[in-house]
């Protein structure tokens, strides 16, 4: 099974070749030169005089993730969704005529969607800092890049089960931006206009954002920590939801997943 | 796949490469605004504490610091001296504390051989008009946490009495150093790609690297 999963998702990467490589190299380039450009920047930090031990600097990686994460986002939810594409010009039931299971079908296409530009992501990352300071490569906010990671693979498998599910490409894909890009800004304004106009408290608030840290681990983050939130409990509120979405990709492929 | 990634990791590199000996040459500063009073006062003489500066690698940096500052006052101020001091942050914790307590009894000699004596870095304070001062310094390497310190001297009497503070903007230029550890690393990375692409591609059949070795072949039997 894992021989035919490998080739399988060497032969979708070969065929999504030149937009996955164009997108990847693009972001790669983004990635590479902004990291080392702004590394002096965001190694060196200038702030007020205090005894006692340096607080810790969050977020390290911000400018550089701020785009380069918005890119890997944007491609591992496109490449998800191009599953329904397959699925919708029935080419999936030409590949499902060989001996290849539906499982090792959709497991081939989590590891092309997802697994690989997750990789190439940190490849990317990983380079330049191995190049520069090996040291850095955990010490340099892995906290961030993890916490990106998982919300990028949430809203990925979001997206998976979506074109699955519709075996449309463009519903799944449209699923995938407005989870990805647009609810949580819509779902933050909203409260903050309620906080303001309504109880008059200051924004953000834990007990406000919350509910960021099931979807948007990063986001949560990145939001909370003006106001002390822990990237522990990013983790530890997502995992569950990214097992959840991904045992329900498995269970839907296992005894629901048609092709027609 | 192995092709891919191998082949992702040579263009990274490459891109990282390309960017490497540019490093030593671009420098984005960062600026740190405040308005900050005055650590230990005297009529005679005025410590400034400044910012902290750090950095949170290893690699080799260099920074170099320039300093603004204006003085809320209605009356000029009359400096004779004045130095911008750059002491490591554990010296400074360490050591301050002895002139904090003996300040109001030392010359103005004793306190400005105190500060030189635990700063790595001094530099002059200009005057620039009449109540605005500068200074900037050469580079420094940055290894371990530094402390900016600002030493004023002269006819401090309308700081005394001033209700106001100092208002001061730092602007810490770093540089990276690149050094020859980074290229062998690169050349590490390097090679781990290049055996990687070779070993993915030769396990492919469309293979690029027998389709140019064909091609090399029937371009050598086509020659005369």
């Amino acid at each position: 099974m894992p021989n035919k999963i490998i080739t399988h998702s060497s032969y979708i990467i070969s065929t999504l070749s030149k937009p996955l490589i164009i997108a990847t190299v693009l972001l790669s380039l983004i990635q590479v030169i902004f990291l080392l450009l702004l590394l002096p920047n965001i190694v060196v930090y200038v702030g007020p005089t205090r005894p006692g031990p340096p607080t810790p600097r969050y977020p390290i990686l911000a400018p550089v993730l701020g785009i380069s994460g918005f890119l890997y986002g944007i491609i591992v939810i496109s490449l998800a969704a191009q599953v329904g594409f397959e699925l919708e010009r029935g080419e999936s039931s030409l590949y499902l005529s060989f001996p290849i299971s539906r499982m090792s079908y959709i497991l081939s296409w989590i590891v092309s969607s997802m697994a690989i530009p997750s990789l190439i992501f940190l490849l990317s990352l990983l380079i330049p800092l191995l190049i520069l300071d090996p040291s850095m490569m955990l010490g340099i906010s892995g906290v961030e890049v993890l916490l990106l990671l998982l919300q990028v693979l949430t809203s990925g498998f979001i997206v998976l089960l979506c074109s699955i599910i519709f075996r449309r490409r463009s519903i799944a894909f449209a699923v995938g931006l407005l989870e990805y890009l647009l609810l949580p800004w819509i779902l933050l304004m909203v409260l903050s206009f309620l906080a303001y106009q309504i109880y008059r408290v200051s924004f953000p608030k834990e007990s406000m954002i919350w509910w960021m840290a099931f979807l948007y681990p990063y986001n949560y983050f990145m939001i909370g920590q003006q106001v002390g939130v822990s990237w522990t409990k990013a983790v530890i509120a997502n995992l569950p939801t990214l097992i959840f979405l991904v045992i329900l990709v498995i269970v839907y492929t296992r005894f629901k997943f048609e092709v027609r | 796949m192995l092709r891919e990634i191998s082949l992702f990791i040579i263009v990274s590199l490459a891109c990282a490469i390309s960017i490497l000996p540019l490093l030593s040459m671009i420098s984005t500063p960062i600026r740190h605004y405040g308005m900050i009073g005055p650590y230990l006062l005297r009529k005679d003489v005025s410590i400034f504490r400044g910012v902290v500066i750090s950095k949170g690698s290893q690699v080799s940096i260099s920074i170099k610091i320039e300093m603004e500052g204006y003085f809320h006052l209605r009356k000029s101020l009359q400096l004779t001296r004045a130095y911008l001091f750059v002491i490591p942050e554990e010296d400074y914790y360490k050591k301050m504390h002895t002139l904090e307590t003996l300040f109001m009894n030392l010359s103005k000699e004793e306190i400005l051989d105190f500060i030189k004596k635990i700063s790595v870095h001094q530099t002059k304070v200009v005057k620039k008009g009449a109540r605005a001062i500068e200074a900037s310094t050469s580079a420094i390497n940055l290894q371990t946490p530094l402390v900016l310190v600002l030493y004023l001297e002269g006819d401090l009497l309308p700081l005394v009495t001033s209700p106001y503070g100092f208002h001061c903007r730092y602007t810490i230029k770093p540089r990276l150093n690149t050094d020859w550890n980074q290229v062998l690393r690169a050349l590490d990375v390097g090679i781990i790609g290049l055996v990687l692409f070779v070993i993915g591609d030769l396990r492919r059949e469309d293979s690029w690297l027998r389709r140019l070795k064909r091609y090399t072949r029937g371009k050598k039997s086509h020659s005369p």
